[in-house]
């Protein structure tokens, strides 16, 4: 594990350097026209299955998982895997190479590049080095947000802080989202999208044609949040939103398959400290 | 969280001229005329909270100011607490150390106030943190200074901490 250098900071009083934006799942057009999301969840845990108010307990944990990803996130994983197709030594983004939030080290990101403390950062290749792969790629572009159940202008209505999620038809015919995503172009135009948010719709087949679409809610590395396996114009198709991986051919060659975790079964990884 | 403030330990047996004078150094420059400035050094502590005898009737001791915590949760009376009370069961022949501490419960405060020895700034039990800390007396010397504290949450080490902060 990564070690950092021990940290107090104020920020604005809340303990991050911004002001979350507000979301209210309750409205899915953003306008006060919608209506309520297919699916949410904060990062603590507390989902739209839950029922009731959650408790102070429950938005602390989602506090305290918010604070973990802005503050803390070191590494975003993923392996890529097949016959065929060797294992990734790229799939991973880190805060030493790849610059998260365009700061290396959590003490830095007191002073956020980013005014909504965007976890920014994308790696993409695109050399072929898989046998069917044409382009790989791992991304987040997260910011956070509090997320109410109602108007945002009502903190009774607050239900736990979450991250910014894309329309997960987007996500599948541009390849990434605001969020976590892994994603895959295959040779004969077969995509395989993971996807990490708090709160989405199923996605709309007039939009986009899908083969398989699973959506889960998953633990990841202590953090609750929305995964979703998508997988466009495949053979022998398998999702597994919960266990963050899914499988495709492209009718000529092997199967791969695209996991959002490591070999330990990590997606994330935080710093430390002494 | 509970609604009440609770005040555990109130002001018995506080006896102003057993604490230690802190401010010593600062007050001998400001003897009147006519007045040894070691007279204004063996001010008891309670003689220089009206100032008056440094010629400033409209001056209030800084330390003399009660202390106000206004907290963020809408549930808890904010209170205003005088530093007799707090000091109400310290001890300088035995003790060298008091603290205000706040109870935290589940990221926020509950509104229950103690006071005790221990200098930590926090607690923290199994990751959670239960107490917050403001230092009263250390080594025997009044380190504070009352005055407006507003609640706010910041960040540790990527975990969020209560505390409060001194606004006016």
């Amino acid at each position: 594990m990564p070690e950092a250098t021990p940290f107090q900071t104020l920020g604005v009083g809340n303990g991050f350097p911004f002001c979350p934006e507000k979301v209210n799942v309750l409205d899915n057009v953003g306008d006060g026209s919608g209506s309520e999301y297919d699916y949410w969840t904060t990062l603590g845990g507390f989902n739209k299955n839950s029922g009731g108010n959650p408790t102070d307990a429950q938005i602390h944990d989602s506090r305290v998982a918010a604070m973990r990803l802005y503050w803390n996130a070191y590494a975003l994983k993923s392996v890529v895997s097949g016959s065929g197709a060797p294992a990734s030594s790229i799939g991973s983004i880190d805060a030493a190479n790849d610059k998260i939030y365009g700061k290396e080290f959590p003490r830095e990101r007191v002073c956020s590049e980013y005014g909504l403390g965007m976890l920014d950062a994308l790696l993409y290749d695109d050399n072929e080095a898989f046998y069917e792969v044409l382009s790989y790629s791992i991304m987040t572009n997260t910011c956070l947000v509090r997320m109410y159940d109602g108007v945002t202008t009502d903190e009774d209505n607050f239900v736990g802080f979450g991250v910014t999620s894309e329309a997960l038809d987007d996500v599948v015919n541009y390849g990434n989202g605001t969020g976590m995503s892994a994603y895959i172009d295959e040779e004969g135009g077969v995509i395989i999208s993971l996807y990490l948010c708090s709160y989405a719709d199923d996605p709309d087949p007039s939009l986009a044609t899908y083969d398989a679409v699973d959506l889960a809610y998953a633990s990841v590395n202590g953090l609750h949040l929305l995964s979703t396996a998508i997988v466009g114009f495949g053979n022998n198709v398998s999702t597994n939103a919960a266990n963050l991986t899914a499988t495709s051919d492209n009718g000529v060659g092997d199967p791969v398959t695209l996991t959002f975790k490591d070999g330990s079964g990590d997606t994330l990884e935080f710093y430390t400290y002494p | 969280m509970a609604d009440d403030i609770t005040h555990p330990k109130m002001l018995k047996d506080y006896e102003p001229a057993s604490l230690p004078q802190p401010l010593e150094a600062d007050y001998t420059g400001l003897a009147q005329e006519g007045q040894r400035s070691d007279d204004v050094a063996n001010e008891t502590f309670s003689d220089r909270s009206t100032g008056e005898s440094m010629g400033n009737p409209e001056r209030e001791d800084p330390l003399e100011i009660p202390y106000t915590f206004y907290f963020v949760g809408s549930t808890i009376t904010d209170p205003t607490i005088e530093l007799d009370t707090m000091l109400a069961n310290y001890d300088p022949d035995t003790q060298t150390d008091w603290s205000i501490e706040f109870a935290v419960t589940s990221g926020s405060f509950t509104g229950v106030i103690t006071y005790s020895t221990n200098t930590d700034r926090q607690t923290w039990v199994n990751g959670e943190q239960t107490f917050y800390r403001i230092a009263l007396i250390r080594d025997g010397d009044i380190v504070s200074s009352g005055g407006l504290y507003q609640e706010v949450t910041s960040c540790l080490e990527g975990e969020p901490v209560q505390q409060f902060n001194k606004v006016g």
